[in-house]
């Protein structure tokens, strides 16, 4: 038997034919799934964001793209570095910014209240612990007590030209 | 043309081929039909298959090859399950009402079924489908060599096995 009369013979033996219903069976499935993926394929934003950067990841996964990739990374954080040092507010201290300096009418309105706080504690002092006023001295006060002695000499002024009387 | 219109297209072209080529696969045809609708199914979830394919015909069995392996791999007895296929006959060829001829697509049926399915796969690929054994080697993911001398051992055994029939039938 020539082999290829032999394989000219197999060739021309006709398969099987396509099952009639299996173009519907298929497309059914097929429009099945389809609709079953448009139900799900509104995924949220994030998600399709963050597939899209794996994906892209995956693409560009090679040693030298990696390589630049990471010296942008470093350019990008220098130079978002030097904007904020360029960029920055002064530094004020911690204690200062705790407390904001004060406007005037608060200064005023705070002295008005210390006024007003010290006359009456003097107020209150005058009047005694229990609110009264001072009583007035015993009628029965020795009178040697009261009387200056008889060797007081009232003190010099120091512009007084005239000056005490001598003692002869 | 829509995602839906180019998947009809693809089967009305290629299903009769991947129907066959199934069979000589799985040698079932419950197996085979469940075979190409999972490989259309797997088309319509992932559109982005169909870009950048240059012979969807060899595309197509390459993945219906994979399907089979996927299948055959999951269940736990197959070699129980090929053996119980071995005794029904299976339905490799189409009918003829010539009864000369029925008996020699019924021996030819029974002959590849005697094959290991390595080579059975690369025999309906080049002779019922016409690949080459770039193509062949390609779809199989084997080396190209490998198909050749698949192919050569299965001709020969084959050969054998239909050598009585076929010098009487000449």
């Amino acid at each position: 038997m020539n082999l290829d009369e032999f394989e000219k013979r197999l060739s021309r033996t006709p398969v099987p034919p396509l099952p009639a219903d299996l173009r519907r069976q298929i497309l059914d499935a097929v429009r099945r799934e389809q609709d079953r993926t448009a139900v799900i394929e509104p995924r949220p934003g994030v998600v399709t964001f963050w597939l899209m950067v794996c994906k892209g990841l995956r693409g560009l996964a090679s040693p030298s793209t990696l390589f630049v990739g990471a010296w942008v990374v470093v350019a990008l954080l220098a130079s978002v570095g030097s904007w904020l040092d360029t960029h920055r507010q002064p530094v004020r201290s911690t204690t200062l910014s705790a407390h904001p300096k004060p406007s005037r009418l608060e200064i005023v309105a705070a002295l008005r209240i210390h006024r007003a706080e010290i006359t009456a504690l003097a107020h209150q002092e005058s009047a005694g612990p229990d609110g009264e006023t001072t009583p007035p001295l015993p009628a029965a006060v020795p009178s040697g007590l009261l009387q200056p002695r008889s060797d007081f000499q009232p003190p010099r002024k120091l512009h007084d030209k005239t000056g005490p009387p001598e003692v002869a | 043309m829509s995602h839906e219109g180019e998947l009809e297209r693809w089967y009305d072209a290629h299903a009769a081929a991947l129907y066959a080529f199934g069979l000589h696969l799985t040698r079932d045809e419950g197996d085979t039909r469940d075979l190409i609708q999972e490989v259309f199914v797997k088309l319509a979830r992932h559109p982005e298959l169909l870009r950048n394919v240059s012979d969807p015909r060899s595309y197509l069995f390459r993945l219906l090859h994979h399907a089979s392996i996927d299948r055959f791999r999951r269940r736990q007895t197959q070699q129980a399950y090929l053996a119980a296929l071995a005794a029904e006959p299976a339905p490799a060829f189409a009918p003829t009402d010539d009864p000369d001829e029925q008996a020699f697509r019924d021996a030819l049926g029974q002959g590849l079924a005697s094959l290991p399915s390595e080579q059975r796969e690369v025999m309906h690929l080049k002779l019922w489908q016409g690949l080459t054994f770039d193509a062949i080697a390609e779809i199989l993911g084997i080396p190209l060599n490998t198909a050749a001398s698949r192919y050569r051992y299965g001709l020969d055994k084959l050969r054998q096995h239909l050598r009585p029939l076929y010098e009487e039938l000449r």
